[in-house]
């Protein structure tokens, strides 16, 4: 018998032993009370977990992030090769300035490690009870970009956010089809291996730049 | 010790305790970190919900587990249409065995991990190591201990025994950095070490928190990145996964990862939760090429056979049991010799590796209960331990625990033989008491571990019943 028939015949005779029925009605899971999809208390979250928030112009953000990389002093910017977001990069940027990875990691993993002083990613929705940014990654949106460089900047739209996690997935109907890989990030990444101090820039991203787009008041 | 060794559980457990007991340095430093994991958890949960939502999570995790056969064939079947590799293993070694031999099949010569309890309990660093290959840990903690050549202390803050002081010393002598005691820069030093391991490994080796069944996704929970470093760059993903810990609907996670994050380090979220549906898709450009899941038993089926021990299964792996326990903040989490210490480590290893083995680390417990009401998902620890203290010295019928009855000694078991035999007799109970209190000055001055650090126990001059005797009649003699 194989290790996976024995386990699973184990499993189901212990079970009838004990006369225990498996549970065949999912029991209703209320999601957590929450004060609704507040963008105030989803920027304290985030303000919180260290991250940097600027409101910036929906029209204006690459200029925005233009000023940013000469203010910052940094040199090469990564984004993912979404047209909505390089293109008007392409435009603000200077050639040299931006770095848009369309090749496997394989082939540009030296780049990715090395050269990059800041990458940015446009975040599908926001969690407001936890202050939480959701990527969905995929060909446009590498899962490295989002980790390897230092300082992370995050594109974030107020009209995608939503009360909490449980809202999340019904909302965007991950039960019936999840991205290959879904992140869920809120903050830089941090650690307090030791003695309970708090230090940023454990592993991923050093510093978080969230900037919400807003529409230009007339 | 650098590996965890099941066979010195019970026979070095006093030892250990007393090396602990008789260092201050210890002591102080788990005393300020639960300090500290206690009150962050607390602001994070209002008492009057709390019940709530740990009637919610223990309700989701009991629906599961009564399911759990068929929900690890879903599991399964979920993760294969993904892409995802699924392999069993009935015992840690087992495991490690498939982990290892994926390795080889890959070529694989760097290996990354990501902080993950399961590997420390199958053993899986030693078994690579002896297979001649390197793996290194990633999670800052993790990576102190390995470099101290030690094991971890608590199942969330793996280095928690050790000061900002003892640190600083290590990665002086280990990796010839200048001596530094800023936080900030020893971070900066493991992040400088571990970049390039990230950057050069071929396999990356991780835990799992929930494995969903409706969907085939693997969940991580992590503040570092470290975890999604070990799950992205690296050719080849392996995660280890007890077979308890499946979950049936997404819509499953969030209430529990409200309760785990709150619980384990008093946040609402963690920095990331990464959820893997899969490998390297066409079109994408990075992730694994190959994602493999391997399902431990280990003892778990075996766990699954009682109604009452079962509960055991329903754990989540927060921690909190262990911050709210006064045992373990006394002792520390190395005292114990299991990967997991404290209230959950003592059900759990009597269990995994047999009472035989493991079944004195009960005796570690003052019945108080803070661990069952800080358990987000109302394990009832002092019950178990408590069970298991009683399966440990009594061998008829009874659940497939593996050593049961082994810790019976004829004269323990002669004696409360003796005192059941005189408590059921008043008069020879009368008589014992009279004696006990007459030769008093007899008593002896040396009880074993007891007198260590105790005052010698002494019987009273009086009974309780002669001296409210006396009392009342002294009452009555005043009226």
């Amino acid at each position: 018998m194989t290790d996976r028939d024995a386990i699973l015949k184990r499993l189901r005779h212990f079970r009838s032993e004990a006369g225990i029925e498996p549970a065949h009605t999912p029991d209703t899971v209320h999601p957590p009370t929450t004060s609704g999809a507040n963008l105030e208390g989803f920027i304290g979250h985030l303000e919180a977990a260290h991250a940097e928030i600027h409101r910036v112009s929906r029209a204006t953000w690459p200029r925005w992030v233009a000023n940013a990389l000469e203010h910052e002093g940094w040199g090469r910017l990564a984004c993912g090769a979404n047209p909505s977001i390089a293109e008007p990069l392409a435009q603000a940027l200077p050639p040299s300035a931006l770095w848009v990875m369309d090749q496997p990691v394989e082939q540009v993993k030296a780049a990715l490690f090395h050269e990059m002083d800041v990458s940015l990613s446009q975040a599908r929705a926001g969690i407001a009870d936890t202050g939480t940014l959701v990527l969905e990654t995929g060909p446009e949106e590498p899962r490295t970009l989002s980790l390897v460089p230092p300082v992370h900047i995050v594109l974030f739209d107020p009209a995608t956010l939503v009360p909490d996690f449980s809202h999340l997935l019904a909302q965007r109907g991950y039960a019936q089809h999840m991205p290959t890989n879904l992140l869920l990030i809120s903050g830089p990444s941090k650690t307090a291996d030791i003695q309970q101090t708090l230090a940023y820039g454990a592993h991923g991203p050093k510093r978080l730049l969230v900037l919400i787009l807003e529409d230009d008041h007339a | 010790m650098s590996h965890f060794d099941p066979d010195t559980l019970n026979s070095r457990f006093q030892q250990r305790l007393i090396d602990a007991i008789e260092d201050p340095q210890v002591r102080s430093n788990f005393r300020g970190a639960m300090t500290f994991l206690r009150e962050k958890r607390a602001a994070q949960f209002d008492p009057s919900d709390f019940t709530q939502l740990q009637a919610r999570a223990q309700a989701i995790r009991n629906r599961c587990l009564s399911k759990l056969p068929e929900l690890l064939e879903h599991l399964e079947s979920r993760c294969q249409a993904n892409g995802i590799q699924v392999h069993w293993a009935q015992t840690g070694d087992a495991a490690n065995r498939i982990i290892r031999d994926i390795i080889e099949a890959e070529g694989g010569r760097k290996v990354v991990k990501g902080k993950s309890m399961a590997t420390e309990e199958t053993g899986l660093n030693a078994a690579l190591e002896a297979a001649g290959m390197d793996c290194v840990e990633t999670d800052m903690g993790e990576y102190i201990v390995q470099l101290a050549r030690e094991t971890p202390s608590h199942i969330i803050m793996p280095a928690i025994h050790k000061n900002t002081d003892q640190i600083a010393r290590l990665f002086h002598e280990q990796l010839g950095t200048p001596l530094t005691h800023d936080v900030d820069t020893l971070i900066g030093v493991g992040r400088a070490t571990l970049r390039q391991k990230f950057e050069e490994a071929d396999i990356g080796i991780s835990g799992v928190n929930f494995p969903v069944a409706e969907t085939g996704t693997l969940c991580l929970v992590e503040n570092e990145g470290n975890g999604r470093m070990s799950t992205t760059v690296p050719r080849v993903h392996i995660a280890l996964c007890g077979i308890e810990k499946v979950v049936e609907y997404l819509s499953d996670v969030p209430p529990l990862l409200h309760m785990l994050t709150r619980s384990a380090t008093g946040q609402s979220i963690t920095t990331y939760f990464n959820m893997i549906s899969g490998p390297r898709k066409p079109g994408e450009l990075d992730g694994p090429e190959q994602v493999h899941l391997v399902l431990l038993d280990n003892g778990r089926s075996r766990i699954y056979a009682d109604p009452q021990l079962r509960q055991t299964l329903r754990c989540i792996r927060c921690g909190a049991c262990m911050n709210h326990c006064p045992v373990y903040e006394r002792v520390g989490g190395h005292a114990y010799g299991a990967p997991y210490p404290g209230p959950i480590g003592q059900v759990v290893a009597p269990q995994i590796w047999g009472l035989d083995k493991a079944g004195k680390l009960t005796q570690a417990c003052s019945m108080n209960g803070a661990c069952k009401e800080a358990c987000p998902v109302g394990i009832p620890l002092p019950t178990l331990i408590r069970r298991l203290r009683r399966e440990g010295v009594n061998h008829e019928g009874g659940p497939p625990l593996p050593g049961r009855g082994s810790l019976r000694t004829p004269a323990e078991a002669a004696l409360w033989k003796v005192w059941a035999w005189l408590n059921a007799h008043p008069s020879l109970y009368r008589l014992f008491l009279s004696l006990a209190t007459r030769l008093r000055g007899l008593s002896p001055r040396k009880l074993g571990g007891w007198t260590r650090y105790r005052a010698p126990v002494k019987p009273a001059p009086q009974s309780l019943h002669a001296a409210l005797r006396s009392r009342r009649r002294a009452a009555n003699d005043r009226s």
